[in-house]
């Protein structure tokens, strides 16, 4: 007796297991804080233009300012928003931005994910990995910075793509697009990563600027600060190629090399398309002012935590900081996902975005 | 009669195993993102989709041979300086502040440094031995110095050959602290090994695959993976408490 | 080759248990130690055994002897049986059958391949009596190898012993004099303050 009530129990629950699973693929994502659905403007006219700083609304004035939560990466990529988060601070902005600087993807991915963040600023295969794993949830809404890998070395032999044939690079990001993109850019200009070149990845860019300070003819490929940083504790190494200009060179579709983008969560985005087109107008308008007033951004840069100033002020010319919406950005980043894509379709999320991953206002 | 209470011993296990699936999927559907919390049967399919590839099996022969040698050479290492230590003094007391420091040490603090010297495709051999090493040692040596006295002046009187003297008595004796310190090794050794690749970034591991499916919030891989490393762990376990059951018998057997 | 005993001195801390002791032991014969308890008995065989070493005097004509002994514990290894328990001491000539045969002798034949630790008291000192034996050896000692057995049995494993030592040099240490007759032995009184011959 006691043998079929336990084989019973045991069919009932395999049964269920069974039963609860199918349903799970429809299940509904969280819907999101209630406070955003107070005011929501009535979507009358299409704003073409995003440099306007109002919304284009006149009958629907928001009688309050919403909360817009914004995370960043620790980085290149968070400097060309420093103008808003200080014109935030100031309360000078359409509407009340919270920043959060983030020391690692994970936390930011996380909080999208979840609903604590509305607005992103994400490495540009992140932003394909969330739109795949979140079932379209997450969509893109700019570039904000372009290339930021730079070929350094302290001889003087490499001046073009093709004279790293033989060589030896010291790199780091193994597994991740640092490494596609290097090898994209090698594989164009007819050379073989695996037969042509030897890469040698290591874990910190601390160990590769170690290697540059020890050898007469190291050749390395950095990111951005970090080409910065290395060159001014050691001025034998100078900057021999700039990745993001030699992908430009061989491009044939239109891409470019994209290392940061900003994306929104599309049920804030849907709940509240002015207020994320004012932040995207004024995140241009703060683009532009980086890229002009180096000196008076580096300072803020440092203010809010994400570099030392000095660093700043070297770094940012070379960081490709800017902001490119609509159609461009959907050609840059597509092609650039492309090759990612072809390399290890797991960087971009497993597949493709379709095209409302992008959102062109 | 005997077949009835097996069935039940299995059946109960089952039934328990089923609970805890039952918690997980309503647990996942509760949080209702399967970015964050994959459900049960999701994983089980990734998982089966990912048993057919051989890179699957690649990886899984990667870090458990990796493993496994580091679990012997500090078996052998282990077994050897507590033999040592039980002969001489002066090594004992050489070697047991450094056993002491080994032991005290954090696994993450040994990674860290390891990497500066090796290179990260050999990290997990080093750090499951360094984990394994003073558990071994420790025990061994315990187990030796609790041979019965008595039986060894017997041995003594009667001039029992030594070799006959170490398999009818020291094995016995340590045999059971052989067994105790085997059983934690193992856990341990398995569990700071894949975190060891995981933060050197070990490529074809076991530790790479997860540090992947986080890069890329392949939440469904994760837990796959995570529990073909439960399965492994578990599998590993019964199999060197089997092949010690042998030794086992055989240690009690003088001839 | 005479054992003798001269001048023998043990002390443990601040117990003196052994003072200036001469004993001269028979060849050939068993040679019954007896005393009160804590006289110094176990203390004079674990220093015949070379287990522990005198404070002062000399042990004659035990270099190069082979020993068997029965202790007060019985020293057996537990997991194995009893016929293993002997082999272990004995050297090849001694087969299976030969230590069935002794077995037989003191009624230990159905327990030949019980694990020790499965054997009752009595047994278990009879498997170490047949060990001491059957083991090759020029002097056997037996420290009250009869202690736990009940009379019938006693009497018989006395037998076999006085059988099987015939020609031997044996030292018994024992409590009991009707032991010392069983056997034919010869007896040494050991006592407090005289330590006589």
């Amino acid at each position: 007796m006691k043998n079929i009530k336990v084989f019973l129990t045991l069919a009932l629950c395999i049964v269920m297991l069974v039963g609860c699973a199918k349903d799970n693929k429809t299940g509904e994502v969280q819907p999101t804080q209630d406070k955003e659905s107070i005011i929501t403007p009535e979507p009358t006219e299409e704003v073409k233009d995003p440099v306007s700083d109002t919304p284009a609304e006149e009958e629907t004035v928001p009688a309050e300012k919403i909360d817009i939560r914004i995370a960043a990466l620790k980085g290149p990529t968070a400097m060309g928003m420093v103008q808003v988060m200080d014109h935030a601070k100031k309360q000078e902005t359409t509407n009340n931005y919270t920043f959060t600087i983030a020391g690692a993807a994970d936390e930011i991915s996380a909080g999208l994910i979840k609903g604590d963040f509305d607005i992103a600023a994400v490495p540009c295969n992140l932003a394909s990995v969330l739109y795949n794993k979140t079932e379209g949830q997450i969509n893109v809404a700019g570039i904000n910075t372009l290339g930021v890998l730079y070929i350094v070395e302290t001889g003087d032999t490499i001046h073009s793509v093709a004279d790293l044939k033989g060589k030896t690079i010291y790199s780091t990001g193994l597994g991740t697009t640092p490494q596609y993109t290097l090898n994209y850019l090698l594989t164009s200009n007819g050379i073989d990563p695996e037969k042509d070149v030897t890469i040698e990845y290591k874990t910190e860019p601390t160990e590769v600027a170690a290697i540059l300070s020890e050898a007469t003819d190291a050749i390395a490929m950095l990111p951005q600060p970090y080409v910065t940083t290395v060159m001014m504790n050691n001025d034998r190494v100078k900057i021999a190629l700039n990745v993001a200009d030699e992908w430009d060179a061989i491009s044939t579709d239109g891409s470019s090399v994209v290392t940061g983008v900003v994306v929104v969560r599309k049920d804030f985005l849907e709940a509240n398309k002015e207020a994320v087109d004012a932040f995207l107008s004024e995140y241009v308008a703060s683009a532009s002012f980086v890229n002009e007033s180096v000196e008076e951004a580096s300072v803020l840069v440092e203010q809010f935590d994400i570099f030392k100033a000095a660093v700043a002020k070297k770094a940012i010319p070379l960081c490709n900081i800017t902001f490119i919406q609509g159609d461009e950005m959907k050609e840059k980043m597509s092609g650039y996902l492309t090759t990612l894509f072809d390399q290890n379709p797991k960087a971009v999320g497993g597949k493709l975005p379709a095209e409302d991953f992008y959102y062109i206002p | 009669m005997k077949f009835r209470r097996q069935c039940k011993k299995y059946g109960v296990k089952i039934l328990v195993l089923c609970f805890w699936l039952l918690l997980w999927e309503i647990l996942s559907r509760v949080v209702n993102k399967e970015i964050l919390l994959a459900p049960p049967i999701a994983v089980i399919q990734t998982l089966g989709r990912l048993s057919m590839s051989l890179s699957f099996w690649q990886t899984i022969l990667f870090s458990s041979a990796r493993i496994i040698l580091g679990f012997l050479l500090a078996l052998i290492l282990g077994i050897a300086m507590a033999i040592l230590s039980y002969r001489s003094r002066i090594f004992f007391e050489l070697i047991s502040p450094m056993m002491k420091v080994i032991k005290a040490t954090p696994v993450a603090s040994f990674i860290i440094l390891a990497l500066i010297w090796i290179h990260s495709k050999n990290l997990s051999i080093l750090i499951s031995f360094l984990m394994v090493l003073p558990l071994i040692f420790t025990n061994i040596l315990q187990g030796i110095r609790s041979t019965d006295g008595k039986l060894l002046q017997m041995a003594k009187v009667f001039k029992i050959s030594w070799n006959k003297k170490i398999t009818a008595i020291y094995v016995p004796a340590v045999i059971p602290y052989f067994i105790s310190a085997c059983s934690v090794g193992l856990g341990f050794c398995w569990k700071a090994g894949i975190a060891a690749e995981v933060i050197g970034l070990s490529t074809g591991s076991i530790g790479w695959r997860l540090y992947e499916a986080k890069l890329y919030w392949m939440t469904k891989e994760l837990f796959a993976w995570t529990i073909v490393i439960i399965i492994i762990s578990i599998l590993f376990e019964k199999l060197v408490m089997q092949l010690i059951k042998l030794i086992d018998i055989r240690g009690g057997d003088p001839q | 080759m005479k054992i003798q005993v001269v001048d023998l001195s043990k002390r443990f801390d601040q117990n003196q248990v052994l003072k200036n002791l001469n004993i001269t032991f028979t060849d050939g014969k068993v040679n019954c130690v007896m005393g009160v308890s804590g006289v110094g008995k176990t203390t004079l065989i674990n220093i015949l055994m070379d287990l522990i070493k005198q404070d002062t005097g000399e042990i004659h004509g035990l270099k190069g002897s082979q020993i068997a002994a029965v202790f007060q514990e019985d020293r057996l290894i537990e997991h194995l049986d009893a016929m293993k328990n002997i082999q272990l001491v004995c050297d090849k000539t001694i087969t299976e059958e030969v230590i069935e045969q002794e077995f037989r002798l003191v009624g230990l034949e159905e327990y030949k391949n019980k694990p020790v630790r499965e054997l009752s008291g009595g047994m278990k000192r009879r498997v170490t009596v047949v060990r001491a034996i059957l083991a090759k050896s020029d002097l056997i000692i037996m420290d009250e190898p009869f202690k736990g057995l009940d009379e019938k049995l006693k009497k018989q494993v006395m037998e076999y012993v006085r059988i099987r030592t015939i020609g031997k040099t044996v030292i018994i240490v024992t409590h009991e004099k009707d032991e010392v007759q069983a056997l034919g032995g010869e007896l040494i009184l050991l006592t407090q303050d005289k330590k006589p011959e």
